[in-house]
């Protein structure tokens, strides 16, 4: 990379199902207690990349209410309408074009509270086809992808649940979560509401208010704000095809494609073995093994063994989602800028009772779309 | 910020209807469908056949021209039981479950995501063979083809 590009700060709101406050007084306190916490103000900020979703907002260009809230009034300001983890990878060039010193990404939604989740992702759908037919919709295109996984590579549902129980144990220890479950079995996962088999309700991201802001510098400006950067190292983004009989959804190439260019660029070449932990936006339990094996962190089809050995625990060999990921909490659209948050969280040693010992490498994850169409993978250094 | 609590909400409705143009591939789609044929499109580069038929292949990004009929009959490659709907947005229970099927019908190469209807759901597995129901009296919408029945 032209410049050498940290993560200087980042704050997240707690998660709920319903926030009390209103969005742009959410994103105020967001982003002055990150300011605050850097003894920064906005005259620091070179340019502001926002996230949000026009859909989930109820308005169209859904940022222009709250630019006064976030102090980007009269400043340099874009907007990014996919994941948070594209936001930052935005952020991350207009800081790399030499414009700018410092970018301030914010991603927010409040899918808990302002509108049944399920009638917005209503419209992820092809409208000619999908949508008239009325059989696909994000949860049942999860379960054919849970299902082709587990049919080609032998997982069970006792594996499958356990990897949820897994995430919702996890996220117990993260304070910010919204759903936390300290003795979460594979029995809870199974005893709760069916879905689309083989998904209950525990198997998926609840509806969720909150915000994440992320603030990064190149150069010479990191040390203004801290003495622990956590260094961009490789970022890259991919698509695939929206139409899923048309995929092989039992993996994800779009997110291997992503993974293999951020890899390059990062000089990882044997990820496995060199990454200490991911923080990865899987909606669904079963997106964790498809897209860990797509970010190149565990073999192909071995779901059920890396859940059974423990290896992706907080304790295990690499642990996924230590945070707890998507199951605790998941503002759509900021899912991502979560991750790359609690990655870099990680590589400071701030995780509290969910830190991995000696983290020193970290691959975040985001997603947009039915089954992970849209990855965006970035991995970090300290 | 702890102390202060918002408890007023407004309610803001928002609804309203799109108009699309559905493209030549669609519609010819659909006129088959009223005539009780599914039809697929191949690409004239990786030759596969795409069902429903769309207008440009992505792998290859060429504009795919050649309609064939598929099905039909084919067989379920994957496919989930469905014990709830969403209904404008509302996640809720169904009394009798379904199952959503991605079926390869004879001749395509892509999978059409259709409901398949059993008398009993536990004889639906991947590998079954199935053919389509269409209704009795199609008028050229997508809704023409109903379900997939088991065979053999």
């Amino acid at each position: 990379m032209q410049r050498n590009v940290a993560i200087v700060g980042y704050s997240q709101t707690e998660y709920s199902p319903q926030a009390e406050f209103p969005r742009e007084r959410m994103l105020y306190s967001l982003v002055k207690s990150l300011l605050d916490s850097l003894g920064a103000s906005r005259d620091d900020i070179g340019t502001f990349v926002l996230c949000s979703n026009d859909f989930q907002d109820g308005r169209t260009i859904s940022e222009v209410f709250t630019i006064p809230w976030l102090g980007a009034y009269f400043k340099d300001q874009t907007k990014v309408d996919l994941d948070g983890a594209n936001a930052l990878i935005y952020g991350l060039m207009r800081v790399l074009s030499g414009n700018y010193d410092t970018a301030l990404i914010v991603g927010y939604a409040m899918g808990g509270s302002e509108h049944l989740n399920q009638y917005i992702q209503k419209f992820l759908l092809d409208p000619l086809y999908d949508r008239q037919v009325g059989l696909q919709n994000e949860i049942s295109a999860a379960a054919l992808q849970a299902n082709a996984y587990m049919h080609k590579y032998g997982m069970t549902k006792q594996q499958l649940a356990s990897i949820a129980a897994k995430n919702l144990r996890c996220a117990a220890k993260n304070p910010k979560a919204l759903r936390r479950l300290p003795n979460a079995s594979a029995a809870d996962v199974l005893n709760s509401r069916p879905l689309y088999s083989p998904l209950h309700e525990l198997h998926m991201y609840p509806p969720t208010d909150g915000a994440c802001a992320i603030l990064i510098a190149a150069d010479k400006s990191v040390e203004k704000f801290t003495d622990k950067p956590v260094w961009i190292k490789g970022v890259a983004c991919c698509q695939d095809t929206y139409y899923l009989g048309d995929r092989i959804i039992n993996r994800c190439a779009s997110a291997e494609k992503a993974a293999q260019k951020a890899y390059a660029m990062a000089g990882i070449t044997e990820p496995s073995k060199q990454i200490n932990l991911a923080e990865i936006h899987s909606l669904f339990a079963s997106q964790e093994p498809i897209l860990a094996e797509a970010l190149g962190l565990y073999p192909e089809g071995s779901g059920g063994q890396v859940v059974d050995e423990g290896w992706s625990d907080l304790e295990g060999r690499l642990p996924l989602n230590p945070s707890g990921g998507p199951l605790g909490a998941n503002p759509i659209t900021t899912g991502g800028l979560i991750r790359i948050a609690e990655a870099a969280a990680q590589l400071r040693g701030e995780a509290g009772d969910a830190q991995v010992k000696n983290a020193k490498i970290a691959v975040a994850h985001g997603q947009t779309g039915i089954c992970a169409q849209h990855n965006a993978v970035v991995v970090l250094a300290r | 910020m702890s102390q202060e609590h918002h408890v007023t909400e407004t309610l803001v409705p928002l609804s309203f209807e799109y108009k699309y143009r559905v493209g030549q591939a669609l519609e010819q789609f659909l006129t088959a469908l009223g005539n009780k044929k599914i039809l697929g499109i191949r690409c004239p580069g990786c030759h596969r056949v795409i069902v429903p038929p769309r207008q440009i292949c992505g792998p290859c990004n060429l504009e795919m021209k050649e309609y064939v009929e598929v099905g039909p009959e084919g067989t379920i490659e994957n496919y989930t039981i469905a014990k709830v709907v969403i209904d404008e947005g509302r996640i809720e229970d169904i009394p009798k479950p379904y199952v959503v099927g991605q079926i390869k019908l004879d001749g395509a190469d892509s999978l059409l995501t259709a409901k398949v209807v059993a008398e009993n759901l536990e004889s639906v597995s991947i590998g079954k063979r199935v053919r389509a129901v269409f209704l009795d009296a199609p008028k050229g919408t997508v809704k023409d083809l109903d379900h997939f029945e088991l065979i053999g």
